[in-house]
């Protein structure tokens, strides 16, 4: 199979990727690339070229997904365990090396495109948040929490009648003046998921506590900052890339309600999605 | 007695709020009014004695008061690590 370069589409981003092809990627993932959405919707395009690094034995310095980075005002490095990449923001071209840990290079392209993902959108007013999406009748919501939380879980128990846009790591975006939100498709199971490229208008954010009560509250700005902070996916080393995810969640918290939700059981929340959605028909 | 803020910190405020964000540690530290206050003249490396003295004439607190408050706010963020103490 020959990719000489192909064009997918994510949220408000499009990327022309460039050495597919000499990828040792499995048959499976190669046909999940292509049924992503290839029709260009916005004008962020970044150009995409792909290499392979030889695999070397690496030990992780921090659970942190990136050991090392550094950045200028036109692009940035960064070092993790299964990829390399050099962006350079004013070209918008962005060199990526895979390298394979545990020898499974479909593996080290997912996580490498999640990264690219996170940067870029950062670049273009958004962020990846950790929390799954769900959406019923064009409106979309954010489930945050942490690992353990019971974020798959609800959404699972909420589909159908909602529909899942990612059960873990969720896009949102800026365009138009609103954010909007869309699941990855690039899958933590190694796969591709076409259906998580569409993009739906983001309605509120909710964090889901464990409690031995039952009880919604409406989150104050600082509150709803922190706990979006907590569940977003940040690059430490690198300080204007920080300076610019702080911005984007503030903005993010001066649009979007978010609220915590307590619950001893899954009911209360179920209960309180079937609202909200029947809230925005 | 003078402290230095960490090197790896990104720093926004908004609103009333300051939010200090730790990013060797992928921590994110928020301050209230009287927290904002004070990181504010750290950040002007203002001496824990001028500290004691600008709160209490900010905050109509005592200077026993303004002394303890000062103290369990400097012991907090130097636990962090966010701040260390000037050698």
């Amino acid at each position: 199979m020959y990719f000489p370069s192909m064009m997918i589409c994510v949220g408000t981003l499009n990327f022309d990727l460039r050495g597919v092809d000499r990828l040792p990627l499995s048959a499976e993932l190669r046909a999940g690339l292509k049924e992503i959405d290839n029709a260009p919707a916005a004008i962020n395009t970044y150009r995409v070229r792909f290499s392979v690094k030889p695999t070397h034995e690496t030990t992780p310095l921090f659970d942190h997904p990136f050991e090392s980075g550094v950045e200028s005002s036109t692009g940035c490095e960064l070092c993790a365990e299964h990829f390399e990449l050099s962006v350079d923001w004013s070209g918008r071209s962005i060199a990526a090396e895979l390298r394979a840990p545990s020898n499974d290079y479909d593996e080290s392209f997912i996580r490498c495109m999640n990264a690219i993902l996170s940067l870029c959108l950062i670049h273009h007013q958004g962020l990846a948040v950790h929390a799954a999406s769900i959406y019923l009748n064009d409106h979309a919501v954010l489930i945050a929490g942490r690992s353990g939380a019971g974020k798959t879980t609800l959404a699972t128990q909420l589909s159908p009648p909602c529909q899942i846009l990612d059960d873990d790591f969720s896009l949102v975006c800026r365009d138009g003046g609103r954010f909007w939100v869309t699941g990855s498709p690039f899958g933590r199971d190694g796969r591709i998921h076409r259906h998580k490229t569409v993009r739906l208008p983001l309605e509120r954010i909710l964090f889901t506590r464990k409690a031995f009560h039952a009880d919604r509250q409406s989150l104050a700005f600082s509150s709803a900052y922190r706990s979006l902070a907590r569940n977003s996916f940040t690059f430490p080393a690198l300080p204007r890339i920080t300076d610019g995810l702080l911005d984007n969640m503030h903005l993010l918290c001066a649009d979007i309600h978010m609220y915590i939700l307590h619950a001893d059981s899954i009911t209360p929340i179920v209960d309180y999605l079937s609202l909200v959605f029947q809230e925005n028909p | 007695m003078n402290y230095e803020l960490a090197q790896d910190l990104t720093i926004k405020k908004i609103e009333e709020t300051i939010f200090v964000l730790d990013r060797k540690n992928s921590v994110l530290h928020s301050f209230n009014d009287t927290g904002a206050f004070l990181w504010e003249r750290l950040e002007q490396h203002v001496a824990v004695e001028g500290l004691c003295q600008m709160l209490t004439e900010s905050f109509e607190v005592s200077p026993e008061q303004a002394r303890c408050d000062i103290s369990e706010f400097l012991n907090t963020l130097e636990e962090q690590k966010i701040i260390s103490l000037r050698k």
